[in-house]
């Protein structure tokens, strides 16, 4: 666990209860709180943490950025926040409490702003019995990273008496130069077990539940090799395109949105070997190995497309090119397959296939893991011309589930062996409210759990698995497809070299 | 969320249950799957105690898919009737409980249970009502069961003592209720200088009702490992108050009105809110419903109170 300060004694009042929360005294401060993010997911995830109990009896959040507010009026804020953008409404009753902890400094990134800040800190501490603990979330452009914690080192907003943590949100550098830059600049005032790096995608309740599905089931884990396992394939497909997000995703393209980070993070989840415990580090540990093993991509192993105009679920859409702010000579990737080589013991002469992007049919991620066929058929060849070999289909979103793809003798005269599917919703066992993957993070960053959490090794060695191919991508163009399909044609010769076929999710 | 009883239907030949609870979820035509996750006895020994069974179950089945088996004693003959309930929730996705009333004469009861248990899922008991080990339904039903859920409010301290003699893993839903005060307790402590402050405190003065006054006790000296008084006042039907101090201060939650807000008071620092209502007995019933093995916390307290 982070710490700058010695630990107190812990409250044995605390032992054994049941709350899941955050317990230590905790001062959240959200730097660019009066932005977007802020707006949509952080305010309402703190107080969807308030409404479920799971806040620290000692809490307050300061909101800091430029823009002139007081705590009234940034109360005021925060409450538009939650009534437009959380998924409980706003409890009247909860709502005056919760609004006593939230507190608003103007300022800008600099010392002496800072300064300020510290001694408004201070005095919260002293009235909220809040000890010095301090979470400090970066919700601002990357760009403003590196000066943000620079005046947090000169002004001590990094050595408070209690802990101090610091959470950024990706991107996590350009590529890998860059990403060292960055970890530079942060490595400065915080140690690395005191940052965390959030990517939503882990904070899902759906991937996590890959940890589940993996090592809480002894079945499963004896055929997750490549002795059984021919090919893995991993969709991340979504059906809207850039929208407002041109300038942005003109600097990132598909592999920095959501290769680099998000896929490569469930890959990882897929492909790691099982960890020693379900802690920080040793789960950490082995994503890191098997992002090791990972030979990096290149460009005879990749298919890049950009959408042109189609239908999407009937509606007809606009090509990248004519969306607004897109310049007309954009040879920006909107969809990647690649295909994915793992150099261990495990994973060795097994692929995994991976596909991202943007309009296409729809919105869908899933983890295919198709089998090898059985080595006899004892059957006549005619009764199992459709039978296909064995799948099972982890569904992250949406309809979270998991699907197996079996043979099974269809009630003829004459022996015939058909391929079924056997669906199994989570929705079906578990009709609880699930949790905004905002909250899961918050809340284990207030506790000090970095597990769901990006380490710097993940991010660099992510990176030098996608630089090779961001390079040669430089040149050359994207192929058009068709808006609404499952990419360009080159992505199904792609597989069609080595033998196989894209499953449709 | 929706609720939707797709079927109700009423037999007196438990082997036909499972076709009639096939035929409440659709039947085969529908290829549907079940997706339970326990089995949950009901002792329900009154009409009203049906009902409010009935109406917990409803209140749980949307996060907990299960088979209940509510089972009431009789003198008649036995008799059965079965329901299922589907609950949709976001994105369309459902799912259903089952639900079989049996009245059995107490002796036959256990067995006609032990005929509707789904194979390999946990099963829960929730016994309503006064509780002695020595009756012999409770301790038909207990032995099916791997834990059992009393209400020291209905049974008292020594009910809940009686039924740890029955059952590997034992659940009060008076001490379920009490999680947020000892949540807002726990946190009067929370900062360096207040945990010290712990090794002070000898007595607890609670508002309130006598059980839970006494779990709060049990719980203080079983965490604390430290002899604390206990004067408890009031004859309220919840707890209002709980005091401690040490070293002259006074550390104090208290609920002034019946909202689910209160007040907590730690000296030096300014008053804080903290939730002190608990949620709805049904959902304490799913709390416990989440949990398999024993609770030491529980246990500890109970010994201690």
């Amino acid at each position: 666990m982070a710490t700058t300060a010695k630990r107190p004694a812990p409250n044995p009042l605390r032992s054994g209860l049941r709350v899941g929360g955050a317990s230590e005294p905790t001062v959240f401060v959200i730097y660019g709180a009066s932005g977007d993010l802020s707006q949509r997911k952080l305010l309402p995830a703190i107080y969807n943490l308030a409404v479920r109990g799971l806040l620290p009896s000692r809490f307050a959040v300061i909101g800091y950025a430029r823009a002139d507010m007081d705590n009234e009026s940034f109360r005021e804020f925060a409450r538009a926040a939650v009534e437009k953008f959380s998924r409980t409404p706003v409890d009247d009753h909860l709502w005056p409490a919760f609004a006593e902890t939230l507190h608003y400094q103007s300022g800008t990134f600099d010392e002496e702003a800072f300064k300020v800040l510290g001694e408004r800190l201070e005095a919260i501490d002293a009235a909220h019995g809040t000890g010095g603990n301090r979470v400090y979330y970066l919700s601002t452009p990357a760009s403003f990273f590196p000066v943000i914690v620079q005046a947090m080192g000169a002004t001590r907003l990094n050595k408070p008496p209690g802990f101090a943590r610091v959470v950024i949100e990706k991107p996590f550098g350009h590529d890998l130069d860059s990403a060292h830059e960055l970890a530079d600049v942060v490595h400065r005032p915080f140690r690395e077990n005191q940052i965390y790096r959030i990517d939503h995608y882990l904070g899902k309740e759906t991937v996590q539940n890959i940890f589940a599905f993996r090592f809480a089931n002894a079945i499963f884990e004896p055929v997750w090799n490549n002795t059984h396992v021919d090919h893995v394939q991993i969709t991340v497909g979504e059906s809207i395109g850039v929208e407002h997000r041109a300038a942005f995703y003109e600097e990132t393209g598909v592999v920095r949105d959501i290769v680099q980070n998000h896929l490569l993070q469930v890959f990882a989840l897929v492909a790691m070997e099982p960890p020693a415990a379900f802690d920080a580090d040793p789960i950490r540990d082995e994503k890191a190995k098997l992002l090791r093993a990972t030979k990096p991509m290149t460009i005879e192993n990749a298919v890049r497309g950009q959408y042109g105009e189609g239908y999407v679920a009937g509606e007809k859409v606009a090509g990248y090119l004519d969306e607004p702010n897109v310049p007309p000579d954009s040879n920006t990737p909107t969809y990647i397959a690649a295909k994915l080589e793992i150099a261990n013991w495990r994973w060795a002469g097994t692929p995994f296939y991976i596909r991202a992007g943007k309009r296409l049919a729809k919105r869908v991620t899933e983890v295919a893991v198709q089998f090898k066929r059985p080595p006899h058929l004892p059957f006549p060849t005619d009764a199992v011309e459709q039978l296909e070999p064995n799948a099972l289909v982890l569904r992250i979103q949406p309809d979270e589930g998991i699907s197996l793809r079996f043979g099974a003798k269809a009630p003829t005269p004459t022996l015939a062996l058909r391929t079924v599917n056997m669906d199994f919703l989570y929705g079906s066992s578990f009709l609880a409210e699930v949790p905004e993957a905002y909250e899961t993070l918050i809340l284990d960053a207030m506790r000090g759990d970095g597990t769901l959490f990006t380490r710097q090794d993940s991010v660099e060695r992510s990176w030098e698995i996608v630089d090779p191919l961001l390079d040669q991508w430089r040149k050359g163009t994207p192929q058009v497809y068709t808006g609404g399909s499952w990419g360009p044609d080159l992505a199904d010769e792609l597989l069609a070299r080595d033998g196989r076929r894209w499953r449709r999710p | 969320m929706a609720a939707a009883v797709s079927h109700d239907d009423h037999t007196s030949d438990l082997t036909a249950v499972e076709s009639m609870l096939r035929a409440a979820r659709g039947g085969d035509r529908t290829g549907s799957v079940r997706a339970i996750t326990l089995n949950l006895i009901v002792h329900a020994p009154d009409t009203e105690r049906i009902e409010v069974a009935i109406e917990a179950l409803e209140h749980v089945g949307p996060s907990h898919p299960l088979r209940a088996i509510v089972a009431t004693p009789g003198d008649g003959d036995l008799r059965a009737s079965v329901a299922s309930s589907c609950w949709v929730g976001a994105s369309d996705r459902q799912v259903c409980s089952e639900r079989v009333l049996v009245e059995a004469h107490a002796k036959a009861l256990p067995s006609a249970v032990t005929s509707l248990l789904v194979p390999d899922l946990p099963v829960f008991l929730w016994w309503q009502g006064p509780f002695t080990h020595e009756e012999g339904l409770a301790g038909g039903l207990s032995a099916l069961a791997s834990r059992l859920i009393v209400d020291s409010g209905e049974c008292g301290l020594e009910g809940v003592l009686a039924a740890r003699l029955l059952a590997p893993s034992v659940a009060d839903l008076v001490w379920s209720g009490l999680h947020p005060w000892r949540d807002a307790v726990a946190g009067l402590f929370d900062g360096p200088s207040e945990v010290r402050a712990l090794q002070r405190i000898r007595a607890v003065d609670v508002r309130g009702p006598e059980n839970e006054a006494r779990l709060m006790a049990g719980w203080l000296r079983s965490a604390l490992a430290a002899d604390i008084d206990l004067n408890r006042e009031g004859r309220q039907h919840h707890l209002e108050r709980v005091t401690m101090r040490a070293g002259g201060k006074e550390y104090l939650v208290e609920r002034k009105t019946r909202g689910r807000l209160g007040t907590a008071t730690v000296p030096g620092l300014l008053d804080y809110p903290v939730v002190l209502a608990p949620p709805p007995r049904p959902s304490l019933l799913a709390d416990e419903l989440s949990r398999l093995a024993g609770d030491r916390l529980f246990e500890r307290a109970l010994d201690a109170a």
